[in-house]
């Protein structure tokens, strides 16, 4: 058997195999199944059929699989906390006694006590109307740990070991007054705060921006190296590799692997592991230590700020779209809001552009205003040659034609009480373009060419699965053969191997119909999947604009550095994390300052010429290194 | 927080001049002025002769030899100096004096049967919640359907045909002492309880879905202790602006059930304004009415603040979160977590968000 211990990893012969419940587990799960039954019939569903494995104590094990597979509501089952409709059988031992079937206030107690829970989002985790103090202290009180003075303190004491300042005045606050990476903290806070032995994390980072990501999860390991061993639910591979010492797979309630994380990684056993591990996206960020040298610093022309910059334009290549000094500003009651400030951009024919931010940094803004959605305070957007501000009536809407959108839900940007073809040919309808016949074969026609196939023409939205709704929403955008598509997050919704599927989709469509396209993105690893160029925004300003390839390569803002360095590879070797902390610490530096074009094609924003870039950084497997 | 009140109550000052400005409009179009009356003799005016000459003052503020305008003028000027004059049918008495007593008695119905409802419907609606699509839950959801589509007088009735004919417990009808009130207060409180009841079900139901509950159970609350500590309590804010209303209009009297047992509150007092077309009751009562409810309306958003964190919170800096147009010179956690926080004003733009429900749901992005 396995070692389920990363301290032996030299055991580890690469084969998988089931960790037997053993003595010095802290947590052994056998054969655990549960079902709901539905209200008023006798017919149950079958959830989870039959999840085992375990964890040492101090361990860490990430259980992975894709939305429906089980993962919380088997570890829900464990704890008790499901509704009654759930039928819950089997065995999970915890410290020796089984929490299936175990009386009611025993279970209280090693839910308060023994095992603590996380959520993905902190928000809705703690009440919104209680403070914190109330929030952390309850179940102290609860279990008769501590109460009054002391709990309060013990409460102090969690907040500040997760890291949250000022914990004496924050512990007053309510939940809404914390900040998204302080609310997932003080969770945290409020799992560990009674001592618990075993944390339950249920994708605790999913909605947390990458750099907040990295971080809490540093935060995590640092609680695991005090001895509180996880089981991490998540759907990431990198999250679960950055944690994690074991794996177990699950699909569809079953688990299809259970091996150590190292042998997991380099040769996976079940079909479907290898599956989940070809569909992720890994970003590759690292120029080996030998490309360094060849790299062409000669190449540098160094040219200083023009006055208007044009970052973008590649080559000869006809503009499509050109964006100058775009600026929104929203007026509230309580003051300016600044979401686009100084843009500048250009899209190419053919070529797509993706725009990196974390969430706030006005990429939707963006989005919204180079389809005028929302008029801009400033700046020119041409398109083809118009000038699409002053389009107005008849010349907008036929304007409009030639610019579509996907948006990242598609499940709401279809409308639900029309079948898929009528969503498809709407925008035809619209711009009243051909006779109905001719609409409903361009509509099969659509369908066909995103993967759906005639026979479902017919079918509601909600009949067909995230990945598929996503295809007709990007069947429904070309309808119009668009010469730009704007991409808001089309695939942030989608499961990891959904995702593949549509990005190859959108690849493959771009080379068959010469789109250009704006991809909007969280994610760095779609963008430079996608990609030919890519803008990364931070507080609503680019701060480098480069090609893919340089960008992850040879990333000069300290924004986008730290971007990079809070990614998390699935195979290739985790940087330092010394390196990665120093570099999220780095961040807020020059946000000041004009585009500077270091290399052809590559502006970051900066105070300094573009002369101390002759030796540009390089993000190598050791980190950032002075070439 | 006082500059908050001193804007809702300019707003309420204004809309309260609005009402009386469409009330006296309506009422100079509709046939039938103080001078129409006069000429008929009609019995819609009281004794003019007798006391101290009121009809010479009433003709004297209401005749046709006054414009409206004026007419208009002298009763708003009365309302603010709480003197609005006697009334077509009681020259004798004033229009404050009048309503003065009717409200006493509609307050001493009112505040009983919100009491009432509340104490009946929370529990109702709580264990319907808890026990959803069990016997409990069907068996009072069809009740209190059947009951609020049934009109409340219809109860008074049958409460008087049951516990004042047959069993001779209670006075038929009437206003003479605590026992004349037991029959209206339960008559005025059924369909309340049956709304209030479906209200608290469904908000209980919606706050037993959020995750907060789930993290209060893991944490090892047993489900009493969640359910009364997390739950109820959060599920009992939204119905705040329920109760204020109905506690309105109960306190504005109800008219069927007022007039049913004879009891002089409000409703009947303005029954009985509308029926002999006595205008300056008339504008009284419509201006109170309009009042209280405006009253309970700012009543009610002040404790949906006190209730609510985020609300209050809202009302305190009464300016939406402003983002710094540079971060460059924010220290680093800062800006790492401003920019997990800037999603909450990305989309919204300039408009603010209406509700705690849609803060909460923009505060974080939800990615998969």
């Amino acid at each position: 058997m396995t070692s389920a211990h990363a301290a032996a990893p030299a055991n580890v012969t690469g084969a998988a195999c089931v960790p037997e419940p053993r003595e010095s587990a802290l947590l052994s799960v056998s054969d655990l199944r549960v079902s709901f039954t539905k209200p008023r019939s006798a017919h149950s569903t079958e959830v989870v059929a039959g999840l085992s494995m375990s964890v040492p104590a101090g361990g860490s094990v990430a259980i992975v699989g894709e939305s429906g597979s089980g993962k919380t509501v088997s570890m829900r089952a464990m704890l008790g906390v499901l509704p009654d409709t759930a039928h819950v059988t089997g065995e999970a031992l915890f410290e020796g006694r089984n929490l299936v079937g175990m009386p009611e206030p025993d279970l209280r107690r090693i839910r308060g006590t023994g095992i603590g829970m996380i959520f993905q989002n902190a928000m809705s985790a703690l009440n919104p109307t209680r403070t914190l103090k109330v929030q952390l202290t309850e179940h102290l009180r609860w279990h008769g740990i501590a109460s009054g003075a002391e709990a309060r303190r013990r409460a102090v004491d969690a907040l500040d070991r997760v890291g949250i300042p000022d914990p004496e005045r924050r512990i007053r606050m309510y939940p809404f007054q914390l900040s998204g990476g302080q609310r997932q903290r003080a969770m945290i806070a409020m799992a560990i705060v009674a001592g618990p032995k075993l944390l339950i994390a249920d994708e605790p980072t999913t909605a947390l921006d990458v750099t907040v990501q990295r971080q809490v999860l540093d935060l995590l390991q640092d609680l695991r190296r005090d001895g509180l061993a996880i089981v991490m639910i998540t759907h990431d591979l990198g999250v679960a590799r950055y944690l994690c010492d074991d794996i177990v797979v699950m699909r569809h309630g079953q688990v299809v692997e259970n091996a150590s994380m190292r042998s997991f990684i380099s040769a996976a056993q079940h079909g479907y592991s290898q599956h989940l591990l070809d569909t992720a996206l890994d970003v590759t960020t690292a120029v080996g230590e030998n490309d360094i040298d060849d790299d062409p610093v000669e190449d540098v022309t160094a040219t200083t700020a023009l006055a208007h910059p044009s970052p973008g334009v590649g080559g000869d290549q006809a503009e499509l779209l050109v964006v100058r000094d775009l600026a929104k500003v929203f007026h509230g009651r309580g003051g300016d809001v600044t979401a686009v400030t100084d843009l500048s951009l250009t899209i190419p024919r053919g070529e797509t552009i993706g725009v990196i931010g974390e969430s706030g940094s006005g990429k939707s803004t963006l989005a919204r205003l180079i389809t005028r959605l929302t008029e801009p305070t400033a700046g020119d957007i041409t398109f083809g040659g118009t000038d699409v501000l002053r389009l107005s009536g008849k010349r907008l809407k036929a304007w409009r034609r030639q610019v579509q959108m996907v948006f990242q839900n598609p499940y709401g940007s279809l409308l639900p009480h029309q079948t898929v073809a009528a969503n498809v040919v709407e925008p035809l309808r619209v711009h009243k373009v051909g006779t109905k016949a001719w609409r409903r074969e361009r509509a099969l026609e659509l369908l066909t060419m995103v993967g759906i196939p005639e026979s479902r023409a017919d079918q509601y939205p909600r009949q067909f699965s995230g990945g598929q709704q996503q295809r007709v929403a990007i069947a429904r955008a070309l309808a119009l053969e668009p010469a730009l598509l704007v991409c808001d997050e089309p695939t942030s919704a989608l499961d990891v191997s959904i995702q593949a599927q549509v990005l190859e989709l959108l690849q493959d469509l771009k080379e068959r119909l010469g789109l250009s396209m704006l991809f909007i993105t969280h994610n760095l690893a779609v963008a430079q999947r996608l990609c030919d160029r890519a803008i990364v925004m931070a507080n609503g300003c680019v701060v480098e604009v480069a090609s893919t390839d340089t960008l992850f390569t040879r990333p000069q803002h300290p924004y986008t550095q730290a971007l990079l360095a809070a990614v998390l590879p699935i195979r290739a070797e985790l940087p330092p994390r010394s390196g990665v902390t120093a570099a999220l610490d780095r961040v807020p530096v020059e946000q000041e300052g004009d585009l500077v074009e270091i290399t052809a094609g590559h502006w970051v924003r900066t105070k300094r010429s573009a002369d101390d870039f002759a030796k540009p950084q390089v993000l190598t497997q050791k980190g950032l290194t002075q070439a | 927080m006082l500059a908050y009140v001193a804007r809702r109550l300019v707003r309420l000052v204004l809309s309260l001049i609005a009402v009386s400005i469409i009330t006296f409009g309506l009422l100079q179009l509709v046939p039938g002025s103080f001078s129409d009356l006069a000429e008929v003799g009609s019995t819609a005016l009281g004794d003019q002769t007798s006391g101290d000459g009121g009809g010479d003052s009433l003709a004297s503020r209401y005749g046709d030899q006054v414009p409206a305008w004026e007419q208009y003028a002298r009763f708003m000027t009365g309302l603010v100096q709480w003197d609005m004059g006697p009334t077509f049918k009681y020259p004798q008495s004033s229009v404050e004096e009048l309503m003065g007593e009717a409200f006493l008695v509609s307050l001493s119905l009112a505040v009983p049967a919100t009491l009432l409802t509340l104490l009946v419907a929370i529990p109702i609606g709580m264990v319907a919640a808890v026990k959803k699509d069990k016997l409990a839950d069907y068996g009072s959801i069809f009740t209190l359907t059947t009951i609020q589509a049934l009109p409340g007088y219809l109860f008074a009735l049958v409460l008087v045909l049951v516990f004042s004919v047959g069993l001779g417990w209670l006075p038929v009808r009437g206003w003479a002492g605590p026992e004349y009130m037991v029959i209206p207060v339960v008559a005025l409180a059924v369909q309340p309880t049956a709304m209030l009841a479906r209200y608290v079900r469904s908000s209980m139901l919606e706050a037993l879905r959020d995750e907060y509950v789930v993290a209060a159970l893991a944490k090892g609350g047993s489900r009493r202790t969640v359910l009364v500590r997390h739950v109820l309590r959060n599920s009992l804010i939204p119905l705040v602006t329920v109760v204020g209303p109905i506690f309105a209009a109960l306190a504005t009297g109800t008219v069927f059930v007022e007039v049913l047992l004879g009891i002089p509150g409000l409703g009947r007092l303005f029954t009985l304004a509308a029926r002999t077309r006595d205008m300056p009751l008339l504008m009284g009562t419509t201006l109170f009415f309009a009042l209280i409810l405006m009253v309970m309306n700012l009543i009610v958003d002040l404790v949906y603040g006190l209730l609510d964190p985020r609300i209050r919170h809202q009302q305190r800096t009464s300016s939406r979160w402003r983002r710094p147009r540079r971060a460059g010179l924010l220290p680093a956690s800062q800006l790492v977590d401003s920019r997990t926080q800037g999603g909450r004003d990305d989309g919204g733009g300039g408009s603010e968000t209406p509700s705690p429900d849609v803060s909460a749901a923009d505060g974080t992005e939800v990615r998969r």
